[in-house]
């Protein structure tokens, strides 16, 4: 068959494609009810809990029904500012945590105190619900969250006879002090092993910040106090892994192996992670366990990760969609929510109503309670994006702790706070 | 004897034990890729084989784990027996040919292996994304510690596979809660992208060339200007368009179809840019040639332009259909995710990234799919390709 032939079939083929499949319709039945739009990031799993606990409200709401729709948690935040523009976004949304601010800021969201937040938000866990807290009022409320605790390899800690012998003694150090001496014996350059890994990025970092004590934003939001005392000293202390002590692998140096990838080939000892990581690991059939975070002057600490569930003001029923994502995050709901997906619990009243087998969620559960305050900014990225390079240098041995974040300080003030 | 002889005779001794070293050391080198290369694929496909015959269950894994196991032998028997019949076949030859051929042959042998590691090295990333798609959920990152070279899982399984195209347990249960989830599936984002991305690519090219001929071929007042205004265009970021466009787009009512996917970018200026300068190199007095026998201008265009300028045409369609494949932002901002029949392949992609961890696996399963049209795509218009090139260098 000549190409021209080809050519031609394969046109003919195209446009009787189109005639069958060109179809954008797609039925659905009204059955009178009210929708209320939520948009979602779950997954599989997750989405199917959900529906659960959507079908259980709509048995006390009759004349209302949610619709669940899920969206990439990539692009989330593109996709809603666009759809708010032009007046096309949904009732609520599950955002990331960091995005709160920037849609209360720009006056998208709806004040959750006029709603009567103030009774029923001391259930809320504290550091999560700090993330929705934005000068001064309540504008999201937590619905999952997380934290990085330290996961280590138990082969690793064996073969170096660091196993203690009480098998309900903690294995990873207490504090940061121990924490190197202990680094020191599990490094291996010859057999390219490393005591820890970590990534060069804020959030990764918060646990080194926050186990001193250092704020990066001060609790009303007006001044950056990156440069701190406190922080200063929680920077050298992370240096000193690097360049002093030498039990860092260098994993956030670009284009080395992943804190991740490295932990689970056996070449890293000890690594940040979140409980995401549980279940792959357990998949990977290594043998590891997760402990607290070192402490620092101010003890162990973690940062906070997760998402909070928000309500637009386009909405005409506010009223309801709180009453929803109240009933969504009450302690009854989380339980379920929480032992059925293995996850942690943001409602203190589900804290006692759900165990967990696995210890190591519950070593999450513990680790969570003591996670420090997130800085809340309208725009995190660029917060990201000014401070890494400072403390890249410092880590490369470039600047001074003082010096980088003097200068991260100053960046973060003018381009982000007072801009 | 005399003595230059005798230096001529040494010097003939000393280049053929040359040649032969030579020889030897690139059968060595040929072996060890050979069985290596070989033992892969040969691996692969005993892994695929086994992960399809291992029916869905909780032991899957390890039971296809076992099969694999046990064809151990069969795999590597067959990269031996493949190596064995190659160094065979090109020993044979190289004794059978002459003293003086001898020489080009063992260069030929140089170039070949050259290319055979070009080869590997761009298709290899294609091999890591076929493996991984067949790696259980948590092995994606583990590295082989005996031969970490060595990519192919040694418990394979196709529950990757299954979740992408929705044919999995979890995902049954998840459709029979509602007739819209049924219709999310990979299957519909297929769909939808094919003739989201085949409609953008005819249109393109078909505007752009009218678009093209009159800026090279036609008089216009103020012609150069315009087309300097045009031009400019380009310089503005694709970003600053996005909210207006979504506005009208979404004012002219075509929030989540498919037409909104591409309407926008229908007026392509790199397009009418390319195909400009490619047709400036078409002689006029072809034109003129048409027109004398009476042709008229829909015909000049469509039997004189169109046919001269159809490897470039055919390079643009292709340019464009990638473009319109991989649009992940514009699609996501104008996808009505309420409705599946909206949700294109880039976007659903999307869909299995979660906020920190990623499904390597299922991406990388999904991948496998994605680029089928790519693929069929380039290995059609490679041709074209390849004589735009070559037309364009040699007209007057």
């Amino acid at each position: 068959m000549s190409e021209k032939k080809l050519m031609i079939v394969a046109v003919i083929a195209y446009i009787m494609l189109v005639f069958v499949c060109w179809d954008d319709s797609i039925a659905t039945s009204p059955d009178g009810r009210q929708i209320l739009t939520f948009w979602h990031t779950y997954n599989d799993q997750e989405e199917l809990v959900l529906r659960d606990i959507i079908k259980k409200w709509e048995g006390a709401n009759p004349k209302f029904t949610v619709r669940p729709v899920r969206i990439p948690f990539d692009g989330h935040k593109a996709k809603l500012r666009t759809a708010l523009t032009v007046g096309q976004g949904p009732d609520m949304a599950r955002v990331d945590w960091s995005f709160v601010c920037e849609l209360a800021r720009k006056n998208s969201v709806v004040d959750l105190e006029t709603l009567g937040f103030e009774n029923i938000r001391r259930q809320y866990l504290e550091a999560p619900l700090e993330t929705a807290y934005i000068d001064g009022k309540y504008y999201g409320i937590p619905d999952q969250s997380t934290c990085v605790a330290m996961f280590y390899n138990r082969q690793m800690f064996k073969d170096a006879g660091l196993l203690p012998e009480d098998p309900n003694a903690p294995v990873v150090p207490q504090t940061w002090e121990e924490f190197i001496e202990v680094g020191k014996k599990l490094t291996d350059k010859s057999k390219d092993q490393y005591a820890f890994a970590m990534t060069n990025t804020l959030w990764w970092n918060l646990p080194f910040f926050n186990s001193y004590g250092a704020r990066i934003v001060s609790e009303d939001g007006k001044k950056c106090v990156i440069d701190s005392d406190d922080a200063v000293k929680a920077l050298e202390m992370m240096a000193s892994l690097v360049s002093e002590h030498k039990i860092e692998a260098g994993a956030w140096r670009p284009g080395a192996i992943s804190p991740e990838q490295g932990f689970v080939n056996g070449k890293y000892a000890m690594v940040f992670m979140g409980p995401w990581n549980l279940a792959k690991f357990a998949n990977a059939k290594m043998d590891f366990g997760v402990g607290l975070i070192p402490g620092g002057t101010k003890g162990t600490s973690t940062n906070v990760g997760g998402t909070d569930v928000v309500i637009f003001k386009g909405t005409k029923y506010a009223a309801e969609c709180y009453d929803f994502l109240t009933f969504f995050t009450s302690a009854e709901n989380q339980k379920d929510w929480c032992s059925k997906l293995n996850q942690l619990p943001i409602n203190l009243g589900a804290y006692d109503l759900v165990s967990f087998e696995d210890p190591h969620l519950m070593m999450f559960m513990e680790q969570m309670k003591h996670a420090g305050p997130n800085p809340v900014v309208k725009d995190y990225s660029l917060l990201e994006d000014l401070v890494n390079p400072e403390v890249e240098a410092v880590l490369s041995g470039q600047k001074t702790a003082r010096e980088a974040l003097g200068a991260a300080q100053k960046k973060v003030q003018e381009r982000l706070i007072d801009f | 004897m005399n003595s230059t002889q005798a230096i001529d005779h040494h010097n003939k001794h000393s280049v053929k034990a040359q040649r032969i070293v030579l020889f030897v050391f690139l059968i060595a080198v040929m072996i060890s890729m050979s069985y290596v290369i070989s033992g892969q694929l040969f691996k692969f496909g005993v892994m695929a084989f086994s992960a399809f015959v291992t029916p869905e269950g909780p032991d899957a894994v390890t039971e296809a784990g076992k099969l694999m196991q046990s064809m151990t032998v069969v795999y590597n028997g067959l990269a031996v027996v493949l190596t064995i019949v190659l160094t065979i076949f090109v020993v044979k030859k190289f004794l059978a040919l002459g003293q003086e051929h001898r020489m080009p042959f063992i260069k030929r042998m140089v170039l070949y292996l050259a290319l055979t590691i070009g080869v590997v090295v761009v298709l290899f990333p294609f091999f890591w994304m076929l493996c991984t798609a067949f790696k259980p959920s948590g092995q994606e990152l583990v590295i082989s510690k005996t031969n970490p070279f060595d990519i192919v899982p040694s418990e394979p399984t196709l529950d990757n596979f299954r979740r992408v195209l929705k044919v999995d347990a979890a995902s049954k249960s998840m459709a029979a809660v509602d007739a819209i989830e049924q219709k999310k599936n990979f299957g519909t984002y297929f769909l939808n992208s094919l003739l989201v991305a085949t409609t953008a690519a005819f249109l393109v090219t078909f505007f752009a060339a009218m678009g093209a001929y009159v800026f090279s071929k036609k008089q216009l007042p103020y012609k150069q200007q315009i087309f300097m205004l045009l031009l400019a265009t380009m310089m503005i970021p694709g970003m600053m368009f996005m909210v207006p466009q979504f506005f009208m787009v979404c004012k002219m009512g075509l929030f989540g179809t498919k037409w909104a996917m591409f309407l926008p970018h229908l007026a392509s200026v790199f397009g009418i840019f390319m195909l400009k300068q490619f047709m400036d190199t078409i002689p006029d007095s072809l034109i003129e040639a048409a027109q004398i026998d009476g042709a008229s201008e829909w015909q000049v265009f469509t039997v004189v332009i169109v046919p001269l300028a159809l490897p470039i045409i055919l390079t643009l369609f292709l340019l464009t259909f990638l473009f319109h494949w991989s649009n992940f932002l514009w699609q996501l901002i104008v996808t009505n995710f309420e409705n599946p029949l909206s949700i294109t392949l880039p976007v659903g992609l999307a869909l299995f990234r979660g906020q920190y961890t990623s499904e390597l696996g299922l991406i990388m399963s999904a991948s496998c799919f994605s680029i089928v049209p790519i693929a069929v795509l380039f290995l059609f218009a490679q041709r074209y390709f390849i004589e735009g090139m070559t037309q364009g260098a040699v007209k007057e």
